[in-house]
């Protein structure tokens, strides 16, 4: 590399738009020679100098001024008061009459006692590391702790007692640690309130939000109890999820069992490792549909769609993300549910969540990786749009923040998978992602679309790579007719976070597309190529094995 | 920045209970306090606030201040640790520091040493920045006060990435050389 290229490099470095392993190469560089660890040094320096030039120096300074001063006000008052009470102290105690000797005994006696009532009712909610009943172990974000009207901002260190309840804001999170081990954990814009909390027995009621619970063995007598709207979680020992929404709560195992009973029905299940359960007021407990399903991947799921609903007019998101995204189908009569499982779409048709699709963007934001995943029959070829199967995006133009679809125009787009994503120049239009020509079928197909933080993308069709651009086709024209585009380093940083997820459609309808769903995936990470087929080997969802874990639906 | 008499002066005046002194102190030292809390990896969202909290901790402990030795390294002690207090209270938030920046995070120390952050130069930069041509302070705002990369930069001037990046990298060196002589040399767009 010369001085000209490490220059580059470490721009890229400075503006930020540098991957990882560029990073690693320039560091790498400036090790090896001292002039160049000395122009890195130089350069940040001087980068930081003009970042710190844009900053407002007196409303600096008059801040400062102002805690200055306030704390200034107070230190003049402590040292004071110090004076004070050192000249009292200098005075002969001799001087002092015998009762006002006495008098000031008793004060200090009636003080102290005072003092140690105060103390006693603060440290029910105060600071105390003693370690008894829970504790809160982490805070982050917006957090408030309210017990017996009083509202304080939970630290590490606070203790949790009976009658406490923990909110948490749209960027919040807490870790409690019971003294047993046991640990809580609590995500955003979660409401919980520990009834009780004296460590032998620990009974929850979460109204809203997330929880995920890492429990230790509890007697069996004194169970730890988690109660949502819709249900009540019976736990003796294990380490699961529950997700309370407003129509939902669900719970997923990780391992041990669970107990769960429905509010609504009073139907008592138990909820092995593995499985997932979604208890509504009027839904019936769905036990064994987990979220990964049998030999799929689960790590990094954030929304999944299996079809196996049989009837209605809502898809259920099964993913343990966020705050679930069901999809409704606003128009009923073009579709068709598959008795094995599956959604037929036999004409144009409107499936597309209510709110936007936040928990995607913000799972994507955060990695800046991203993988979609479709089990899906195409009705025919012959599809145009291109027809979009998944669909993320404000309408049928260019902006989006990603789609996967088919197309059947000229060669080379002729019946293949195409992806079009916001991570690529020109808002991804020409030349990206595609399958080679003639991969799209009328059988059941499985398809995948995965893209890692420094850009690296892949397309699988049915467990083999199918991306044009690399993959080796019969045609190799297109090896030369399809320039892989150069990938914007953020993936999701410039994703719209208003956008509904759709499928077989674009939300508004312009882009319809025609066949059978068996499954819909979003990870919120790049699947390696091992993992795609591991998917793909666990084949799609079938309605008659989740009739056979769940026996109880009815 | 040159760690001067006037700056020990007012450090020891502002420790004595002098507000003006102290005021004056922190007008001073701003610039310099932000960048050093750039190079420590503290995103620019927090600065101001990171900054504040250096600068009260600094006001703190100015009784403790021997004015015989200089007062900028042991200002930089200061900083470095509420640097490292936000950064452990925000692990979370900014778990995901880029490895560059926490290289620069652990060099800081060697560089201080070889005289690189001696002289963070923020007050000479303002008054070469004032010499610049109209042009290269436009792509400057860009950058730095408007936060663009070069891309983004790129996008909005109908330039290439790399184009931008070597006239930034340009602009840079000849604001280096001002520090250095006083004088701007010409640079040529690209």
């Amino acid at each position: 590399m010369n001085d000209a290229e490490y220059q580059i490099l470490l721009d890229k470095c400075l503006d930020g738009t540098a991957t990882e392993a560029e990073h690693d190469t320039a560091i790498a560089a400036a090790e090896q020679a001292p002039e160049r660890d000395a122009a890195m040094a130089e350069a940040t320096a001087m980068d930081a100098a003009l970042h710190a030039l844009e900053l407002d120096r007196e409303a600096f300074a008059t801040r400062a001024m102002q805690t200055v001063t306030a704390s200034d006000a107070h230190d003049r008052f402590a040292s004071g008061l110090r004076r004070r009470l050192e000249r009292q102290q200098a005075a002969p105690a001799a001087a002092r009459p015998a009762w006002a000797r006495w008098i000031t005994g008793l004060a200090a006696l009636l003080l102290i006692g005072v003092g140690v009532l105060i103390t006693a009712q603060w440290s029910r909610i105060g600071v105390d590391a003693a370690p008894r009943g829970a504790l809160v172990r982490a805070v982050t974000g917006q957090v408030r702790l309210v017990h017996a009207d009083r509202t304080v901002r939970p630290a590490a260190g606070t203790r949790v007692v009976a009658g406490s309840a923990i909110e948490t804001g749209a960027d919040g999170y807490v870790r409690v640690q019971y003294e047993d081990n046991t640990r809580l954990e609590l995500t955003e814009n979660t409401s919980i309130l520990f009834e009780r909390a004296d460590g032998a027995r620990k009974t929850l009621r979460l109204a809203k939000g997330g929880l995920l619970a890492d429990v230790a063995p509890q007697k069996p007598q004194h169970p730890m109890t988690v109660s949502t709207p819709h249900a009540h979680i019976v736990v003796v020992g294990t380490r699961f999820r529950v997700l309370a929404g407003p129509h939902r709560t669900t719970v997923q195992n990780v391992t041990g069992t669970l107990q769960i009973v429905n509010r609504s029905s009073n139907e008592h299940r138990v909820l092995t490792a593995g499985s997932t359960a979604m208890i509504g007021h009027t839904t019936r407990i769905v036990s064994g549909a987990a979220g990964s399903g049998a030999g799929r991947v689960s790590d990094g799921l954030v929304a999944l769609y299996t079809f196996r609903e049989g009837k209605g007019t809502t898809v259920s998101d099964l993913a343990v993300f966020g705050t679930p995204l069901d999809l409704s189908i606003r128009d009923a009569a073009a579709v068709a549910w598959l008795p094995d499982g599956g959604l037929a779409v036999r004409a144009p048709a409107r499936i597309a969540s209510d709110r936007p699709a936040r928990k995607i963007v913000e799972g994507c934001r955060a990695s800046r990786e991203f993988t979609i995943e479709a089990w899906v029959r195409p009705r025919l070829v012959e599809q145009y749009g291109p027809a979009r199967i998944v669909s993320l995006a404000g309408g049928a133009g260019a902006t989006r923040n990603f789609m996967l679809g088919i197309d059947s125009g000229d060669w080379p787009w002729k019946h293949a998978y195409v992806v079009r994503l916001r991570a690529t120049e020109g808002a991804g239009t020409p030349g990206n992602p595609m399958s080679g020509p003639g991969t799209v079928t009328t059988r059941l197909t499985h398809v995948a679309f995965a893209r890692d933080r420094v850009g690296t993308i892949r397309l699988m069709v049915n467990g083999e790579d199918a991306n044009a651009a690399t993959c080796r086709f019969a045609d190799s024209r297109l090896q030369h007719t399809l320039t892989p585009v150069r990938q914007l380093p953020n993936l999701c940083s410039e994703w719209n976070d208003e956008f509904r997820l759709a499928i077989a459609n674009e939300v508004g309808g312009e882009r319809p597309w025609l066949g059978d769903l068996h499954l819909v995936a979003v990870y919120a990470r790049a699947l390696s190529q091992d993992e795609v087929r591991r998917n793909y080997a666990a084949g799609p969802p079938r309605r008659k094995a989740r009739a056979a874990q769940s026996n109880s639906d009815s | 920045m040159k760690d001067t008499e006037k700056l020990r002066n007012l450090a020891v005046q502002a420790a004595s209970g002098d507000l003006d002194a102290a005021e004056e102190l922190f007008r001073t030292l701003h610039g310099y306090l932000a960048s050093f809390l750039f190079l420590q990896g503290i995103p620019r969202s927090d600065i101001e606030d990171v900054a504040q909290q250096a600068a009260i901790e600094v006001y703190r402990y100015l009784p403790r201040y021997d004015s015989k030795r200089p007062f900028l390294p042991w200002m930089r002690t200061i900083a470095a640790r509420t640097a490292g207090k936000h950064w452990r209270s925000h692990a979370r938030r900014h778990a995901r520091i880029d490895r560059f920046r926490e290289h620069v995070r652990t060099k800081l120390g060697q560089w201080s040493r070889a005289g690189h952050l001696h002289d963070l130069p923020v007050e000479e930069l303002e008054q070469c920045l004032g010499r610049l041509p109209q042009k290269q302070r436009e792509l400057l705002q860009l950058r730095y006060r408007q936060e663009l990369n070069a891309e983004q930069i790129a996008e909005r001037l109908s330039r290439t990435s790399v184009a931008v990046r070597k006239a930034l990298s340009r602009i840079r060196e000849a604001l280096r050389v001002c520090i250095d002589t006083g004088t701007v040399a010409v640079t040529q767009e690209s």
